[in-house]
């Protein structure tokens, strides 16, 4: 058996059967990440001795009843907070911070059972869609090594993809889930806004930050789905909810179900290979039994503008926190206080954080927040509209995730207009707080992974998670694995 | 571009980061541009006021234990007798 090629929820199985023991599984984990991490530099942190004291630990505690994901190893992007982990968020500023608690999403699977091998890169502070901003340098793509894993989730992409660990949890703000998802051929999952608590998540965007899973297939996002959703008490934009059950009522019967594709979302700027692999999603969902029809949203014409101005602007406000006073980074040299907060923020931040720093400043400073920011919420307003009337006529929104394919490493630096709007398709779901899913559906002649996005009404992940898993009784994308990658 | 290129310092100032000459130009020219591309949003009629988030109750306020002080303040980068040290904030000037 390849064990690292396993879904979670195979793994699981094998471990509740006694095939594998989840010592096993971690060493096999570990023992990937320490032969091909150099090269992929998907990982800030790798917990080697504490994963195999825990694996020994729970593989004790094995008995029937558990999760079904109790033993498998998974990685949490490194803006999660972990007790007496480091978390750096990819910069500098958090240099030397080791959190006093676990976020909740983490203790969660804790408590699931789940073993942590470690932390996975990302851009800095969540700021950039090809970890190429982290300050831990650059994650690479393990099905082309000289391209990006996309991001900001890439480091959780790329080793999942890698077959370092068989999950993730990383956090969507404007498609840092999906689309390194996308680039990397996983199946991954922003969650409703409110149904995944951000206690511990450091903030980037509050409004539309959301945690969720990267996975190999979608059976593994509602088992991970279901071990994270729900309303938490130290988040108050949690709500309550009828959660859990997703695995369970996993089916992939999708007969009648009405699937819409966004004229908007297939014109000007996308690859015709990626058209070609998001259309033949549609007719093998119209093959088995569901009906596609072509809407118009035009309210989506301005997302890109609307979502850089509201997350620029909660960004400035977020990270004024960083400081040097209590925790992280601060700079050797200062005469004054207000030089001790600007030489640490200048010399702790990264050059893409201290853009949107700046752009977030100025939208929202006087004469300009009009123009820009109450503009945005407008357009904001017009977004969620828009969609609810797609969704008065339809279950699912089908889009590509990407106008494009991974680019190679160093492009979007020198490109970064180019980058911001390839983020065209995935942002409205942030805006507008929706759950929306990416998948693998082929590749284009490069032999690059493409990714098809369901969005879905609120709290629709389980319409979600059934279109994606009668899709891929279909096909055999998810299935397929980087060459170099794996071993018995 | 007017609005940025000039401003770009006091922008810095408000945000608290001291931007070297190099910073200061390569980051005028990028806002510059992202400004620019905004500028679409001009076109967009003020909608209806935005709701303003429904209330969220308050818990209960009860006693509970929270997170040790001390692991808190190990994280501080410069300690003294339990409080954490910092330049004087009020009188700007003074040293530590």
């Amino acid at each position: 058996m390849n064990l690292t090629h396993l879904t979670a929820l195979e793994l699981g199985r094998a471990i509740t059967q006694g095939d594998v023991t989840i010592p096993q599984a971690t060493q096999a984990a570990l023992e990937e990440i320490a032969q091909r991490d150099k090269s992929l530099n998907s990982c800030i942190t790798v917990l080697a001795e504490q994963a195999m004291e825990r694996a020994e630990t729970l593989q004790k505690g094995l008995k029937p009843g558990l999760s079904p994901l109790y033993g498998v190893p998974l990685l949490l992007k490194d803006n999660l907070c972990t007790q007496g982990v480091p978390t750096t968020c990819g910069s500098r500023l958090l240099e030397g911070y080791v959190p006093p608690y676990d976020a909740t999403v983490v203790e969660k699977v804790k408590t699931a059972g789940g073993v942590c091998l470690g932390k996975g890169n990302l851009d800095e502070f969540a700021m950039g869609s090809t970890t190429e901003t982290s300050n831990f340098g650059p994650t690479r793509n393990p099905w082309d090594e000289s391209r990006v894993p996309g991001g900001s989730s890439g480091g959780c992409a790329a080793a999942v993809a890698a077959g370092f660990a068989w999950y993730a949890l990383g956090s969507d703000t404007g498609g840092s889930i999906r689309q390194p998802a996308g680039y990397c051929g996983l199946t991954g999952l922003k969650p409703t806004y409110g149904s995944v608590s951000r206690y511990g998540l450091v903030a980037y965007a509050s409004s539309m930050d959301q945690v969720g899973p990267l996975c190999r297939d979608a059976a593994d996002c509602a088992a991970v789905l279901d071990m994270i959703q729900g309303k938490d008490p130290r988040d108050s934009t949690t709500v309550d909810g009828n959660y859990g059950g997703l695995l369970s009522s996993l089916a992939s019967d999708i007969r009648g179900l009405r699937v819409g594709l966004p004229m908007e979302c297939f014109g000007e700027g996308l690859r015709p290979q990626v058209a070609q692999r998001v259309q033949e999603v549609a007719r093998v969902l119209e093959s088995r039994g569901g009906t596609v029809t072509q809407v118009s949203i035009p309210e989506l014409k301005l997302v890109i503008p609307a979502y850089y101005v509201l997350a620029s602007a909660e960004a400035s406000s977020n990270l004024a926190r960083y400081d040097g006073v209590k925790y992280g980074f601060r700079a050797k040299e200062y005469g004054n206080l207000t030089q001790m907060y600007e030489n640490t923020r200048s010399q702790g931040f990264g050059k893409e954080a201290k853009l949107r720093i700046l752009l977030g400043t100025f939208v929202l400073s006087a004469g300009y927040y009009e123009a820009y920011y109450k503009k945005a919420l407008a357009v904001q307003g017009q977004v969620k509209q828009g969609l609810e009337r797609a969704f008065a006529i339809c279950d699912v929104l089908l889009t590509p995730v990407t106008p494009n394919t991974a680019p190679k490493l160093g492009e979007s630096l020198r490109d970064p207009m180019g980058m911001y709007l390839s983020d065209l398709y995935t942002v409205p779901a942030n805006l507008a707080g929706l759950p929306a899913l990416s998948m693998p559906c082929g590749v284009d002649g490069d032999g690059l992974s493409v990714g098809a996005q369901l969005v879905g009404p609120r709290f629709g992940e389980q319409v979600l998670l059934n279109t994606a898993h009668a899709y891929q009784q279909e096909t055999d994308y998810h299935r397929q694995v980087p060459k170099g990658g794996g071993m018995g | 571009m007017e609005e940025t290129n000039k401003p770009v310092r006091e922008l810095s100032r408000l945000a608290r980061l001291s931007l070297t000459p190099q910073e200061e130009e390569e980051l005028a020219g990028r806002l510059e541009e992202m400004v620019g591309y905004l500028h679409a949003l001009s076109q967009v009629e003020h909608g209806a006021e935005v709701e303003a988030p429904s209330a969220v109750p308050f818990r209960p306020d009860q006693v509970e234990p929270s997170l040790d002080g001390d692991k808190l303040l190990n994280q501080a980068p410069q300690v003294r007798d339990g409080y954490v040290v910092t330049p004087r904030s009020v009188g700007e000037g003074g040293a530590e």
